[in-house]
């Protein structure tokens, strides 16, 4: 098994998922090729600014509340600080909740990268403990700490015999070129909260550990739940030290990405015993149904689950199937995580829309309990037609490309970078951005309206994409959109 | 000397990736790590005519670390001709490249033939902030780039005022330098900003005057357009 909880620094996606960012071909194929071991990195000759596990992994931690970010960096990774703190304070007060973490850097400078900054960091960390008394420090690493070798580990060691012994201090190993998968981030952040603040089950509570990003259907959630007497515990957003060192006494664990959930869920099955629900995700209807049915067969609720789905069956699925007939035929083109890309194409396909083209940023060949993850083997069973994938780390030049070739009549991201520069070349684009957008029936129902919203009117794509210089040459739109891959190499 | 970097108001020197950005026509290459970009990037937002996730970069990992990334970075600039419409490339370097050797100002020199400029400037991120980082690239402009000019466009003033892209204000307060120098007669000439960019640029050498407004940013640049006597611009200083 990839988890190891015995060593500090989390093992990448590449080294334990056999993760990959740069491939072309087909749904068959690359499902084919994951399970047999074969599928091959592809390295580029061109690539565009990504991002790194380091933000991935500290941006996932310092939604935590009342905590201290020890970022150990130049000044320039610590440029997130502003947005860290913005995102918080909105986040928090959304809620009626505050939120004191804080975001703080070591600035690195010539002279610490020559001779090491062991020293200035441990003063530092002392100083942000001494400032704002934080419930928990996290230290991150990065690039430069990481290639001049600090020592990291052995500061902490250090400076717990100086800071009182409540106060979990944890080193989050992050440097930005160790993995090319952002998402290796998710698991730095949750190997430091399996390992540091997560403690042993004492009794077991009626919780179900909810892994999301913003938290944004916590009040629906809430409700549903409290039909299978349940309670929902969502986290890193808001969440408390003190919530998460109970993570092991939960009933269940679930997430809304399995891309997001895969390190936290499977660590605690592993460790704690903690089922974690491995279904597809909520997300369309068959999505939120098979869900619901996972979560009611891990805490013995079946009944209460089926009475539910009923219910809201009659509710939502005739107006589901009345918006269903506008949407019939539409060809979509996607660009998404892996946690979202497959998913979203099959409530595409549940909506009677055609996948063109799934782009997804990286690509696991399995996930922590060593299978493929459950959106490809449902459409690996389910899928009526093969379609292309491509696999890329946010390559715009490439999602540019096969839009020019395909012509969709919309385009779907989650990130709102590449969305705008779909719309600017004249397609119409919806950015799935909150994680809860297509969430159960309502999401669905709601989703649908606003991709029909989306392509009802397209002048403004129109006229927009008439005006705008683009920033690729047309020589770029007469190649094929794979003309960067390499070989398969290693 | 431990510094703790509390509430930043500051980032680092590959932040002149922001300087380049703000010529309309010019595009950063960054040989740098993924994230660089994306984390420096915020607040100028993913759009514009080039943004952060449109530059090209050699996004450093495990393998280039070890191994070098000159190789890498070579044919990532060749790429970038010819799939990224721009009219002058800008290999800007970071604290991995820098770090582990790569001598970038080597390969691009080898792009000295090329069908487009392709300059280079040194900006890890551990040697400065993205002050210093803004003045090093326009250095690397005014030495790489910008060519004496026959020419001289009588009363046109190249007006220098502070870092595109840092404070909000920035924008707003360039173009009242602007409107100010208009009211006196004079000609201004600023390269950032929309429908300034390379055609601003290439008016520089014709200048007769260099307004800074700055307290120390961009001195040594506009000394280095004074001193240069092939250029011959005369330097009029506000130390605001």
């Amino acid at each position: 098994m990839g988890i190891n909880l015995e060593i500090s620094a989390v093992g990448t996606r590449e080294d334990r998922l056999g993760s990959i960012t740069g491939y072309n071909g087909d749904l068959h194929d690359i499902i084919e090729k994951s399970k047999c071991g074969t599928l091959k990195n592809k390295e580029r000759c061109f690539s565009q600014s990504s991002t790194c596990n380091a933000g991935c992994a500290l941006g996932q931690l310092a939604g935590i509340r009342d905590i201290a970010i020890i970022n150990h960096a130049p000044s320039g990774c610590t440029a997130m600080a502003s947005g860290v703190t913005v995102n918080n304070d909105q986040l928090a007060t959304k809620r009626g909740i505050a939120n004191a973490t804080v975001f703080v850097g070591t600035d690195m400078d010539e002279n610490d990268t020559v001779f090491g900054a062991t020293g200035s960091l441990k003063e530092i960390i002392l100083e942000t403990y001494n400032r704002y008394k934080p419930k928990a420090i996290f230290v991150g690493t990065s690039c430069v700490s990481g290639i001049i070798g600090e020592d990291v580990d052995s500061v902490i060691e250090d400076i717990k015999k100086e800071i009182p012994s409540e106060i979990p201090i944890v080193a989050v190993h992050c440097e930005g070129f160790r993995s090319r998968i952002w998402a290796t981030g998710f698991d730095a952040s949750d190997h430091a909260v399996l390992n540091s603040i997560v403690k042993p089950p004492e009794k077991k509570n009626n919780k179900i550990n909810f892994k999301n990003f913003y938290e944004s259907a916590r009040e629906e959630i809430t409700e549903i739940f409290a039909n299978f007497e349940v309670e929902p515990l969502f986290f890193y957003q808001n969440s408390t030290v003190e919530e998460l060192s109970h993570l092991s006494e939960s009933l269940a664990t679930v997430s809304i990405c399995g891309v997001l959930g895969t390190y936290l869920g499977n660590g605690l099955e592993e460790k704690y015993g903690v089922p974690f629900v491995k279904t597809i995700n909520p997300l369309g209807v068959a999505g939120f149904e098979t869900w619901l049915r996972g979560i009611g067969s891990v805490i013995s609720k079946q009944a209460e689950v089926e009475a539910y789905i009923e219910r809201e069956r009659a509710k939502y699925l005739p107006k589901i199937e009345e918006v269903k007939k506008e949407l019939k035929g539409l060809r979509a083109v996607l660009g998404m995580g892996p946690g979202y890309t497959y998913e979203v194409s099959r409530v595409l396909q549940e909506l009677g829309m055609e996948v063109v083209w799934a782009a997804s940023w990286h690509h696991d060949k399995k996930h922590d309990n060593d299978q493929l993850p459950a959106p490809l083997k449902y459409l690996e069973e389910n899928s009526p037609y093969n379609f292309k994938v491509s696999v890329a780390d946010q390559q715009n030049y490439e999602i540019l490309n096969i839009l020019n070739h395909y012509k969709p009549d919309i385009y779907f991201s989650r990130h709102p970078g590449t969305t705008v520069w779909a719309i600017k070349q004249g397609s119409a684009a919806l950015c799935v951005n909150d994680e809860y957008m297509i969430f159960g029936y309502k999401g669905t129902l709601d989703f649908a309206y606003t991709v029909l919203d989306t392509i009802r009117n397209r002048s403004f794509e129109k006229n927009l994409a008439a005006r705008v210089k683009l920033p690729y040459t047309e020589w770029w739109y007469k190649q094929e959109n794979a003309t960067f891959l390499k070989g398969e190499a290693k | 000397m431990a510094k703790i970097l509390d509430q930043p108001r500051y980032k680092c020197a590959l932040s002149a990736m922001q300087t380049i950005q703000s010529i309309e026509g010019a595009i950063p290459i960054l040989h740098s790590g993924p994230g660089c970009g994306a984390k420096l990037g915020g607040g100028a937002g993913n759009s514009g005519h080039f943004s952060h996730n449109i530059f090209p970069c050699t996004n450093i990992s495990e393998k280039e670390v070890v191994f070098g990334g000159e190789k890498r970075l070579e044919e990532t600039i060749e790429n970038s001709l010819k799939v990224l419409d721009a009219e002058l490339y800008v290999v800007l370097t970071s604290c991995t490249s820098e770090v582990i050797g790569d001598d970038a100002q080597e390969i691009v020199r080898s792009f000295k033939d090329a069908n487009k400029p392709v300059i280079y400037a040194s900006t890890p991120g551990f040697k400065g902030n993205n002050y210093v980082g803004n003045d090093w690239v326009i250095e690397a402009i005014i030495e790489q780039y910008l060519k004496p000019s026959e020419k001289k466009t009588k009363g046109l003033v190249n007006i220098w005022a502070g870092l595109p892209l840092h404070d909000p204000f920035w924008l707003g307060n360039l173009r009242e330098l602007e409107k100010l120098v208009e009211e006196l007669g004079l000609t201004p000439n600023t390269i950032f900003g929309h429908d300034r960019g390379i055609k601003n640029l290439n008016k520089i050498p014709e200048a007769e005057f260099n307004l800074l407004v700055s307290p120390w940013l961009g001195l040594e640049n506009v000394k280095l357009l004074e001193k240069n006597l092939e250029y011959h611009i005369f330097n009029i200083l506000l130390f605001l």
